[in-house]
């Protein structure tokens, strides 16, 4: 007995001289707390790294980029799975909602971590909150674009525990003030931010960028939702802009364009004397890219890559075994893509008086001196990706000269047609087939041509372009244009449309208007998330997206083409015809309603905070 | 042998135990029927089906979530509910008639039947429809309520289901207001698409469409057949 208690005695006396006298002190091993974090600058760029990675998008190469098959860009070619981009009927309320409050938390956070805990030094502290505040300013301005006028937080919310949680419920801001808010902040942080040489941090120029865009978003609302029979407003103007400030808006966009342009500090990409590789290099050359402003990069090195050319290279490049050509270019896309020499787009499928097909020698000679813009946004049949040809035949049409008529024959694809030509080619088109092109044109921009890009295990590293060089001609443009200095407007398009292959100068003062500039946008920007926001913007979404078959800009078109048999004809045998027809694959019309121009504000937000005001309609 | 009776026995009385066991799922699923139509003098109004919709809330309880309640093509609306109370309201400019921020009171105990009285911008009724050959005809009255919005268009729809509406269709024609003639007769015709011609009955209905309102006001839908 006495021996236990011995042992007892010197077990304990073991173990309490055992631990030292920073036992409950000691650093933790899984955490880092934050004196660690905000003193060190690698850490705090990690800190950065993650708010980046969170901005939303609409649409970009990883998140919902399905949804550049929605609007009027594109429908779906791809596998059956999100067939439902075919058939939507009307766009819920809460699809563009964007209700980030814990980010914004996160960074509100930060920025008082850095004020208070951070003894780094003072220059770097500074540039770093700049960083933070650009980062919540492009957040707030993501939100207001899609909810209207939004709770301008800009410090942590802490409870008091006192039993009264009003002080917390932070009422939406007008939409007027939102914007302000975010022009006084990107003022203010402009000549803090360092980063001058990275195109995926933000520099001065970024924030001039992003206030070059908020401000004309700002202006065309105050401008164009004061023409709509009855507005689109709230009575407490969470929702609304006075048409008195539009112009004020569109002076501030342009003049912060102006800065970035005389800066010389970027100039459009002219690596390329091949105008449609060039424009495509603009979006995916990451080396020494004079137009990028502003990217989400990828790195295959970091394990940081996309599956963006896995799912939408053309059918007859790809390297994996699944997939491939989910989005589809459709034919009014293409269209809106002038002529070189000015005329519209429209491609010649009949003879004038509509009696017969136009014969071409080869599929790309429909598409000969259009804007080079086409050939870096889209693969138009024939011509090559990644120096493979993308044959594209939807099948054969025979004379019958009993009936005084072709009879057009499909088959599946790669399949030989009795003459022992091709009836079917491998790219397609089909207008049953899954994954590959329903509407006779595959997707380029954004599609990365490196080797092994479209297989699952390399994939791709391109980047998302956030802003670029071309955005800010074209906003420069649209604010000279509103604000009634065409001249200015005719200038910027036509420094844009000379890398298009246009003739310097092409355009006068007299040929600017909205229509002009509203197609301008539409194919430099195509397929970079800009679309749907400016035909909002601008008001006419509704009318765009209305829901009506018989309207091409809510129902498509795909241009399918023809090997033609006429052996008793050499002007036309062998020859290719084409013909245009409704993508087969679509089902409905867009219809977009006047209650998608603001979304939903979350159920759960309105039941946290009464003093959120629900938008129009909702 | 005797081991085997035993444990079939055995496993006969687990499964009996296991089937009468448990009783967690003790709630009957809610019962009351809350039935009724949006009505203007008693009539009902034609809406776009799933277009409006009505919010009941109930106080109360932890769970303090809207009860969405979409109202049909024939403006009849129908929900499942508890016996409580609730507090019905409309959404904001939802529907084509002169936005109503009251809440009403309701008291739910066993089938309840309310209908709710709006008042529209505009009505739209005595419509006729007759088919001359691959043609849908129509006629119909267009009057005036309330003249804060102003009148876009009458459209003339026509469908290949029992649902017919702006978003359901296979074909529509608008008559612009400018054409129209408020207060009395009106006419519209549209071309049937071949498929519907080969069916040989066709669904119709004229729809108005008001500035500043998201849903069009209908007349009921019509089945014709040639």
């Amino acid at each position: 007995m006495k021996s236990l208690k011995i042992f007892i005695f010197a077990f304990i006396a073991l173990w309490s001289t055992g631990c030292n006298d920073m036992w409950l002190d000691r650093e933790p091993f899984s955490i880092l707390v934050d004196e660690q974090v905000w003193n060190d600058e690698v850490l705090v760029t990690g800190v950065l790294s993650n708010f980046y990675d969170r901005l939303p998008a609409h649409y970009s190469l990883t998140s919902g980029w399905t949804n550049m098959a929605a609007y009027n860009e594109a429908t779906w070619s791809g596998n059956a799975n999100n067939n439902g981009l075919n058939s939507i009927n009307t766009y819920g309320i809460n699809r563009w909602t964007y209700w980030d409050y814990g980010l914004i938390r996160d960074i509100n956070l930060a920025i008082d971590k850095m004020e208070e805990e951070s003894e780094l030094p003072e220059s770097t502290i500074t540039a770093l909150i700049a960083e933070l505040r650009f980062i919540r300013a492009y957040i707030y301005f993501e939100m207001v674009k899609r909810m209207g006028g939004i709770p301008l937080v800009t410090e942590q919310l802490i409870y008091d525990f006192s039993g009264d949680v009003t002080y917390l419920q932070v009422p939406r801001s007008t939409e007027e003030e939102a914007y302000d808010f975010i022009a006084s902040e990107l003022d203010e942080i402009a000549d803090q931010l360092g980063n001058l040489s990275s195109k995926t941090r933000a520099n001065k120029y970024t924030a001039l960028a992003l206030k070059s865009r908020a401000m004309l978003y700002a202006a065309s609302i105050a401008r164009y939702n004061n023409m709509l029979p009855v507005p689109i407003e709230t009575d407490g103007g969470e929702v609304g802009i006075s048409a008195s400030r539009a112009d004020e808006y569109y002076q501030l966009s342009l003049e912060a364009s102006q800065e970035i342009l005389t800066s010389n500090r970027y100039r459009l990409y002219t690596g390329n004397s091949d105008l449609g590789e060039n424009f495509y290099e603009v979006t995916m050359n990451k080396s020494n890219n004079p137009e990028v402003i502003w990217a989400q990069d990828f790195s295959a090195d970091a394990d940081k890559r996309h599956g963006f050319a896995y799912d939408n290279i053309a059918r007859p490049a790809r390297e994996d075994n699944l997939s491939s050509s989910a989005i589809g270019p459709v034919l009014e896309l293409v269209e809106d893509f002038e002529y070189l020499d000015g005329s519209t787009g429209e491609l010649k499928t009949r003879t004038e008086d509509d009696s017969d097909y136009i014969y071409y020698d080869e599929l790309t000679d429909i598409f000969e001196n259009k804007d080079a813009r086409l050939f870096g946004t889209v693969v138009v049949p024939g011509s090559d990706f990644r120096g493979i040809e993308i044959f594209m035949q939807a099948g054969v049409m025979e004379w019958d000269s009993a009936a005084d008529a072709y009879n057009a024959t499909e088959g599946a694809l790669g399949s030989t047609h009795s003459d022992d030509g091709v009836l079917t080619a491998l790219g397609g088109p089909s207008r049953t087939t899954f994954e590959v092109s329903n509407t006779g044109f595959y997707l380029r921009k954004y599609v990365s041509n490196e080797g092994q890009a479209s297989t699952r295990g390399v994939a791709s590293d391109n980047w998302w372009v956030r802003i670029r060089l071309g955005e800010i001609y074209l906003n420069a443009a649209e604010a000279a244009f509103e604000l009634g200095q065409r001249g200015e407007a005719a200038e910027y398009l036509n420094t844009l449309r000379e890398r298009a292959g246009f003739a310097p100068n092409f355009l006068m003062a007299n040929d600017v208007d909205f229509d002009l500039i509203r197609n301008e946008r539409r194919v430099e920007l195509a397929f970079e998330d800009h679309n749907m926001w400016d035909l909002m913007r601008w008001r006419i979404a509704h009318e765009v997206l209305n829901g009506d078959k018989s309207n091409p800009g809510a129902y498509y078109s795909a241009l399918y083409p023809y090997r033609v048999i006429r052996p008793g004809d050499p002007e036309k045998d062998g020859k290719f015809v084409f013909e245009k027809m409704a993508v087969p694959r679509l089902i409905n019309a867009r219809f977009f309603q006047m209650s998608n121009y603001y979304s939903e504000i979350p159920q759960n937000a309105i039941n946290n905070n009464p003093k959120l005001v629900r938008n129009p309609f909702h | 042998m005797n081991a085997y009776k035993y444990i079939i026995v055995l496993l006969v009385a687990a499964m009996t135990l296991a089937l009468s066991g448990c009783e967690f799922d003790n709630f009957d699923p809610p019962s009351s029927a809350f039935t009724g139509q949006i009505v203007y003098n008693g009539e009902a109004i034609g809406l776009r089906s799933t277009g409006v919709q009505l919010e009941l809330w109930q106080d109360g309880y932890d769970d303090f979530e809207k009860i969405p309640v979409h109202v049909d093509q024939d403006g009849s609306f129908s929900a499942m509910l508890f016996d409580g109370d609730y507090k019905l309201t409309f959404l904001n400019n939802n529907g084509p008639w002169v936005g109503n921020t009251d809440t009403t009171l309701l008291t739910i105990k066993g089938n309840t039947q309310m209908d709710l009285e709006v008042e529209p911008y505009y009505t739209i009724g005595d419509a006729s429809f007759s088919v001359n050959g691959s043609n849908v005809e129509a006629t119909f009255t267009v009057n005036e309520v309330n003249s804060s919005l102003s009148l876009l268009s009458a459209q003339l729809l026509i469908g290949a289901t029992t649902i017919v509406d702006a978003v359901r269709r296979e074909g529509v024609t608008r008559v612009n207001s400018s054409q129209l003639n408020v207060g009395g007769s009106n006419s519209a015709s549209i071309e049937m698409p071949e498929e519907i011609v080969a069916k040989g009955y066709v669904f119709a209905r004229v729809g108005l469409q008001i500035a500043g309102s998201q849903e069009l006001i209908y007349t009921p839908v019509m089945k014709l057949e040639f």
